[in-house]
This record gives structure tokens, sequence and C-alpha cells, in this order.
């Protein structure tokens, strides 16, 4: 790299540093990204979630607060839903356009999330189980989320 | 807001550079405000591959926990 562009590059990214600790402070960048990247940022979000609820169910297993049935019920819904969101994550990382040609397979990996999650709420009856249900209904929210976005921002019809 | 992994490609016409580091998308959003301002442009990419890991994580406790009681 020659000298001149290195030392550009270091006053910028110093300069970035500088204003990004201020931006972060005022949040003032929360409306930045766009609808797309929302969408992104939602799946981590899912992701997390999912895995969360894997977690929560395993220690309720552990301390026999639920069965080694109920838990594996649960669970395998945890690992179709981290399936799901794999295919979906790598369709994601393709940039919006990748989505559009995909988009009856977004669709219908968006919906299956939703779907085989929200029957947790009411087959296996998490609904008063605490942070279990916080994270269950949150991977239903953000499924909800993604997909509206999508349709909103004409990438899925 | 947590630290994620960005792709940063700097353009000066023919030549591009890719850098890659954990950095707040704040952050990269002020630096490609700051790219606007000069004759290079810069491209953000933000890779998803949190989402990929989790999902992974998910898998690997479950397959874990059924061999552990024999579940198939």
């Amino acid at each position: 790299m020659k000298p001149i562009r290195r030392t550009f590059l270091a006053v910028v990214l110093s300069l970035s540093l500088l204003f990004g600790a201020v931006g972060c402070r005022h949040n003032s960048n929360a409306n930045a990204l766009s609808p797309f990247q929302k969408v992104v940022q939602w799946n981590t979000a899912l992701a997390d979630s999912n895995r969360d609820v894997a977690k929560l169910v395993i220690k309720a297993q552990e301390s026999n607060v639920l069965t080694v049935d109920k838990a594996n019920k649960v669970l395998s819904v945890q690992r179709a839903v981290a399936d799901y969101d794999e295919q979906l994550t790598k369709m994601l990382q393709q940039g919006p356009e990748a989505v559009k040609g995909n988009q009856a397979a977004v669709k219908t990996l968006l919906d299956q999330i939703k779907s085989t999650t929200a029957d947790l709420l009411t087959d296996y009856n998490v609904k008063n189980a605490g942070d279990l249900s916080t994270a269950v209904n949150s991977i239903v929210d953000l499924s909800t989320n993604m997909l509206s976005t999508l349709i909103q921002e004409g990438v899925i019809k | 807001m947590d630290p994620i992994k960005v792709i940063a490609l700097i353009s000066d016409g023919e030549q591009l550079i890719m850098q890659s580091a954990p950095i707040v998308l704040s952050l990269a959003l002020k630096l490609k405000a700051l790219f606007e301002k000069t004759s290079l442009t810069l491209d953000i990419k933000v890779v998803t591959d949190e989402a990929i890991q989790a999902d992974e994580e998910t898998i690997a406790l479950v397959d874990a926990w059924k061999a552990e009681h024999g579940i198939v």
C-alpha cells in the first residue's frame, strides 16, 4: 500500500472511531439501517433466541422441571428452526436481489419458522414459562417482522 | 450495540482493498459517510455468519442432548 494511502486510511479510521463513539452514545444511527439490513439483524436475533430456547429447555429438563419426553418435543422444534434459519441466512447473505429471486423459498422458510415455533405456545404449553415463553414469542415476532418488511419493500410479493 | 463483522471494499478505480474487522455497524456507516466526501468509495457488507454460528450451536446442543438421552 502507498504511504499516502496508508496515512489517509489511518486518519479516516481514527476519525470514524471518534465520531462513531459519539454516535453510539446518542444512538444517532439507530434508524440508518436499510430495511434489508434490519431484516439481517432480526435474523441474527432470531437465531440467538432459538439457541436461548434450546438452552433453557435443557436446563429445565436437567432441573426436572420438564420431562425428557416434553423436552425432546420442544428441542426437536428448535433443531428444525435452526435448520430452516441456516438455509434462510445463506439466502440473506447474498443480498436483496438474490432474496427476490428466491422469494418463494424465503417466504416458505419464514412461514415454517413462525408456525413451528407458534405451535410451542399451544401444543406444549410454554405460555406461562417465563424466560422460555419470552424467547419463543421473540422468535414468532421476529419472523413476522422479517416477512412483513420484505413484503413492504417489494422483495417478496 | 453488539460488535459485528463487516467487510469494507475500498475502491479507487482499479484497485480494491479488502479489510475485515469486528466493528459496530454505526462506525461502519460513519466511515462510509466519510468516504463519500473523497474520490474513493466504500462498500460495506454485513457478514451474517453470527446467525449461522448460533444455528449451528443450537443443532449441536440438541444433538448432544439427544445422544445423552439415547434419543435418535
